[in-house]
Formats: structure tokens, sequence, C-alpha cells
């Protein structure tokens, strides 16, 4: 899949994404909508990218949906959505539309690393599409409307997925997300609650939808992701100059856990993963691909794990996760 | 302090202005700094308004906040659902509510109007009515300028252009 892909500077950013949120003029939107309306809005949207593949929804189990949530093909939203709901995607799935989720029309295109101008060309192709055939809820003030009016404008999220253990160890993550929202961008830990994020993985994106045109805010953001990518990389340099044994002590001794442990949590090998990512970024791991990295992260998901293997408990989850960790690490 | 230009809201900026050679310093609450052009304020993405767009500073609407009626004539939404919920029932929403939306828009964008991409379809008469402001613009100048030749075709290109909009 194009998220286990390693991408540019993929060192530090695991992947782009661009989402646009677009709805359909004549059709009221959320919870004023009918039955009939929800599969209109299905209806058309399939016709007019009849090219792609229809997924419907809202017959997956629980489990299939969280897992495509894991690996962020759809939102936690999509998950609870209680509505009728589909999506559309392409073979690579670098493209999946959500339909029905909190506006109508959800584009997403997505690339492996840092790549947000490719993936706003390709979603820029999907809405140009939809906007041949279909009316889109538009208005010369309030551009693209949207069910929720802080969206309205561009509709446009553009986010990326880094990987920042050097920053985070180092203690400087609140002052880095202080600041990033100044300049009206938002930073989340994907993984787990709180402001310490599981495996050291963080989502970048901007707020501002009016008053700033789609490029202006790519190009804005790849400024400052630039500038913290550089960061990040001199920091992670600098933290093993200066603490060379420890740090090593460190990787190794994950790498330790990862290769031999019999029960594996996620919170627990998503940290240990972190460390040997970083440790694979410095040198101090050879013979380990990055990819290879980033496909057992995905694949070791609760939910990925539970589709693919079809486990009854958590128990069963974590011997598996550290059954496939030990298989991928130690192969390498 | 109380702003001085609403008289509503705590000053918590300060601009001065120079007006026939005469300074006056003008106390101002965000929301009028913003309007007197100021940089935007994002502290409200700090303070995780995005969340709350609706927060109770945007209680009961103004004068010139107010909508133009009381439930959307489409969706049949009303103010205080739209405040209560955070979100819009339809795109007419938009047009019932707008004058509502427009401060606390500009309050967390810096800005309440669209500058992105505009729709084929939807945006062509948009589209056209830009392009009509422009040559309104050019017109000007060239009279200004006593061109008339040019004004003149200008001229022919406005009124050709309003004919396609129909
Ligand atoms: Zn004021
Ligand atoms: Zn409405």
């Amino acid at each position: 899949m194009w998220y286990t892909k390693f991408g540019p500077s993929g060192d530090v950013v695991l992947s782009s994404r661009i989402r646009l949120a677009r709805n359909l003029k004549e059709i009221p939107f959320g919870t004023k909508m009918t039955q009939e309306s929800e599969a209109e809005v299905i209806e058309k949207c399939r016709t007019a990218l009849h090219d792609l593949k229809y997924i419907d929804f809202s017959v997956m189990t629980p489990i299939e949906k969280q897992a495509l949530s894991e690996t962020h093909l759809v939102s936690p939203e999509m998950v609870q959505n209680p509505h009728k709901c589909g999506l559309i995607t392409n073979d690579d799935c670098t493209v999946c539309v959500m339909l029905n989720e909190e506006d109508h029309i959800r584009i997403q295109a997505m690339a492996p690393g840092f790549d947000l101008d490719s993936c706003l060309d390709t979603a820029n192709i999907i809405d140009d599409r939809l906007d041949c055939v279909l009316d889109l809820a538009f208005d010369p003030k309030f551009g693209y409307l949207t069910c929720c009016p802080t969206n309205a404008g561009t509709g446009m999220r553009a986010s990326v997925m880094v990987h920042l253990p050097a920053l985070t160890e180092s203690g400087n993550m609140e002052k880095i997300i202080r600041s990033l929202s100044k300049l009206g961008l938002t930073v989340r830990g994907i993984y787990g609650e709180g402001s310490r994020a599981l495996g050291n993985i963080y989502q970048i994106s901007n707020q501002v939808t009016l008053g700033v045109s789609e490029s202006e805010t790519i190009e804005k953001l790849n400024q400052i992701i630039s500038d913290l990518i550089e960061k990040e990389r001199k920091l992670s340099r600098d933290i093993y100059e200066q603490n060379k044994l420890r740090l090593e002590d460190r990787i190794m001794r994950s790498f330790g856990t990862l290769t031999n442990a019999r029960l594996l949590s996620s919170d627990e090998s998503m940290n240990l993963l972190s460390d040997v990512r970083w440790g694979v970024n410095l040198g101090i791991l050879q013979n380990i691909n990055l990819e290879s990295l980033s496909n057992v992260w995905y694949q070791t998901m609760p939910a990925n794990i539970t589709t693919a293997f079809n486990t009854q408990d958590a128990t069963e989850r974590d011997l598996k996760r550290a059954e496939l960790l030990r298989d991928t690490l130690r192969k390498d | 302090m109380k702003c001085q230009v609403c008289g509503k809201y705590a000053a918590t900026t300060h601009i001065t202005k120079v007006i026939n050679g005469q300074k006056s310093e003008v106390y101002l609450c965000p929301y009028c700094a913003n309007q007197n052009g100021n940089a935007p304020v994002f502290n409200s993405i700090l303070s995780g308004d995005f969340e709350n767009f609706f927060g109770g500073l945007w209680g009961t609407p103004s004068e010139i906040e107010k909508p133009i009626a009381n439930v959307c004539n489409v969706c049949g939404s009303s103010l205080r659902d739209i405040q209560s919920r955070g979100k819009l029932g339809c795109s007419n929403c938009y047009t019932v509510f707008g004058n509502y939306l427009l401060r606390p828009l500009k309050e967390i964008h810096g800005s309440n109007s669209h500058v992105g991409k505009i729709p084929q379809k939807a945006g062509q008469g948009i589209r056209i009515a830009g392009e009509i402001d422009k040559l309104k613009e050019e017109l000007n100048r060239a009279v200004s300028e006593q061109n008339f030749e040019q004004a003149a075709k200008l001229r022919d290109k406005i009124k050709e252009l309003e004919q396609n909009r129909g």
C-alpha cells in the first residue's frame, strides 16, 4: 500500500494528505438529510466517478471500519457514522473519497513522504470531475459551503504525518505546537491521548480556509514543514553526538525487546518501533528497511491484526503482534 | 477599558491615527481591530474556538449580524439549532444566517472572504462578474487619462460580458 512506501523526506515525513470538503447544492447537510438524500449523494458521486471502485461502508463490520481508520484511509468520525455512507477509491487507495461523512463529499488524496503538491493535483482532478457533472454548493463570499462553517472557503485541509523522536525527546514539542498554532496550524498526536504522542508521530495541518488560496496554504505549510524537518534532523544528530552510548543502548534495547518479546501491546510496540526507526535513520541499526517498518507498524494495529488473523482477544493479539514484529525485524 | 469603536468588548490593542496632521489614539477590541485592517488574530485557534464556533461570545446577534429570517426556508434550521450544533443545515443557511457568521469567521480565519478555487460550473457567473469589475477599473483609468479610444473599447467589452451573463 502507498502508506508503507518511502517518499520524499521519508526519514521524517511518513505521508501527506489533501482533503477537500464539498457539498451538493440542492441536498441538505448532515442531520437534515433523509435516507433518500443520503442515497442520492452516493448515487450521483458513483455515477460521476464510475471508473473508480465503490465500497459500501455501511455494510462493513465495526472492526473492518476500524482497520481502515487505523491506516488513515477513513477518518475516525466516519467509523462512528450511523448514516448510509460509502467510499470511492482508486486501485492503490491514494484517492479515497468519503461520501456522507460530515459533508456530502470529502475528497482525500494521499502520498507517501512529503508531497502535498502532488496530493493537491490529484484532489483537484477528482474535484473537477465532480464539478463537471454535479452542482456543488458554492458562494462567492463564503467559498465552498460546508456543514461546519469553520471549513467554509477552500474546504481544504492539508496535512502531513511526521515522526519526531528527537524533538519529542528534547522536550521541545510543546513549544513547537504553540508556535505552529500561532501560524494557523494544528498539531496533534495521532495515536494515544494527551500531550505525549504514541510512537512520536504527529499530524500537522492548516486550520485556516478563508482568505487564503489553496496554493498559498500549501506553500506556507511546505516552508514550515521543511524547516521542521531540518530541525528534527539536526537535533537528532546533536542528541546522538552528545549521548552516543546512551542512545545506542536505548535503541538496541528496544530492538532487543521487539525481536524477543512473546507478548507486545500496541502502545508498547509503537514506542519501540519509534526507537528502531530513529536508530535506522542514525545508522545505529543497519540492514533494516524503513518501508518494512512502516508495513509492520500498520499490520500490527489492533483492528488490522484482528481482521487479518481473526484473533479472539487482546492476549491473542499481543501474541500475534510479537510474532509479526519478530519475523519482520529478524528477517531484515 | 472598553473598545472605543463598538463600546461592547474590552479593548486589547490601540492604533494611532493621523487625521489632518492631528495624532489620535484609538483603543480597539479584537473584532474592531480586525476591521481596521490590523493583523489577523490567531489567538482563538489556541483557545480552541474552532471547536466552539458559536461559544457564548456570539450569543445575541447585533443589528448588522441579524439573520435575514429566523428560520431557514429550505431546511427549517433556526438560529438556535445552528448555535447549539455548530453546524448548518443546508447551503441556503449561508444566505439566511450569513450576516451572523461573518464576525466569528473573521475572528478565527483572519478573513471572511473566499479567495481560493472557484468551481467551473457554479463559478461561471462569478468569474464574469470579476472580469467586469476589472474592466470597469481599467475604464475609469482610461477616462481619467483621457484615453477615449481605449475607453470606448472597454465599454463595448463590458457591455458584451454583461449580456453574456444575462
Ligand atoms: Zn470593538
Ligand atoms: Zn438551511
